[in-house]
């Protein structure tokens, strides 16, 4: 029995891969400032995508849990908590994409800079929020805590990755103020390939997150 | 695009890849559209006027 299944949304999701197709072909051939990290400032395309991602996916499970707690509905607790896994997953990718450009560039895996260790903070608040849902059993009481967890670890965050190490002014990571290389200051060639590929990043999260609340929601009704 | 490097061959393996992981999201996502329409389905025959899951 094979019907004609067809997929919703399919012009986002459309959208995402040729956003990001163009990304990974024009970022490699735009051509880039002259800086002291050479080529691999072609990184921002990609590393900086994933922290992009990040963001919107961590904004979106703030949302939710703002809302989940007005309304105690069980669907919007699912979408944080499944948007906040696909944040995280995605800021493990952005710490590993960061650790290989830091080799190189740095000479070594982890330097002690306040954009670093702000964002490894930033990702063991959620990695907290994780083990704090893992243990609770009831389901009501596990999705109230940890939706006002949650909206702490969310200003706590912001903070610990965009605001402290704005303040420092003594980091070393491209695109802050005062840093070796100001990544995002950079030109109007590389914003063309820059924008569209953070725009891409964003829509795949939520098509990954789409699918993962969708498969959550089949289970939850399955048990039911 | 340092043309000398054979750099494009990286790009097209890239892009490769990228299109590989997003054609694997679209049956994904057609795969659980699927169970979502047969899981209503069976709701619907098992209870009266069954709601949306």
């Amino acid at each position: 029995m094979t019907r004609n299944v067809k997929i919703t949304g399919l012009w986002w999701k459309a959208l995402a891969f040729l956003l990001l197709l163009y990304a990974v072909i024009y970022g490699f051939i735009v051509p880039i400032p002259e800086t002291m990290i050479g080529g691999s400032l072609r990184n921002v395309f990609y590393h900086v995508g994933m922290w992009f991602g990040m963001f919107a996916m961590l904004t979106t499970s703030f949302i939710y849990s703002l809302r989940y707690l007005r309304g105690f509905r069980e669907k919007e607790d699912v979408v944080a908590v499944e948007a906040a896994n696909v944040g995280v997953f995605f800021g493990i990718l952005g710490l590993i994409t960061g650790m290989i450009w830091a080799k190189n560039t740095w000479g070594a895996f982890w330097v002690r800079d306040p954009k670093l260790d702000g964002a490894a903070v930033g990702m063991f608040i959620y990695l907290a929020y994780m083990v704090l849902r893992g243990s609770i059993d009831d389901t009501h009481k596990r999705a109230k805590v940890s939706a006002v967890f949650n909206i702490f670890a969310f200003i706590l965050w912001i903070v610990f990755v965009m605001v402290l190490p704005r303040m420092t002014s003594s980091t070393i990571h491209p695109g802050q103020d005062g840093a070796p290389v100001m990544a995002l200051n950079l030109s109007a060639t590389t914003r063309i390939v820059f924008w569209p590929a953070m725009v891409g990043w964003m829509l795949l999260g939520f098509w990954i997150m789409n699918l993962r609340i969708r498969i959550k929601k089949l289970a939850m009704s399955n048990e039911a | 695009m340092e043309s000398d490097s054979k750099i494009y061959i990286v790009v097209a393996v890239l892009a490769v890849i990228l299109t590989g992981i997003f054609v694997y999201l679209f049956f994904i996502d057609r795969k659980v559209r699927k169970i979502e329409k047969e899981m209503k389905e069976s709701n619907l025959t098992q209870f009266e006027g069954g709601k949306e899951i």
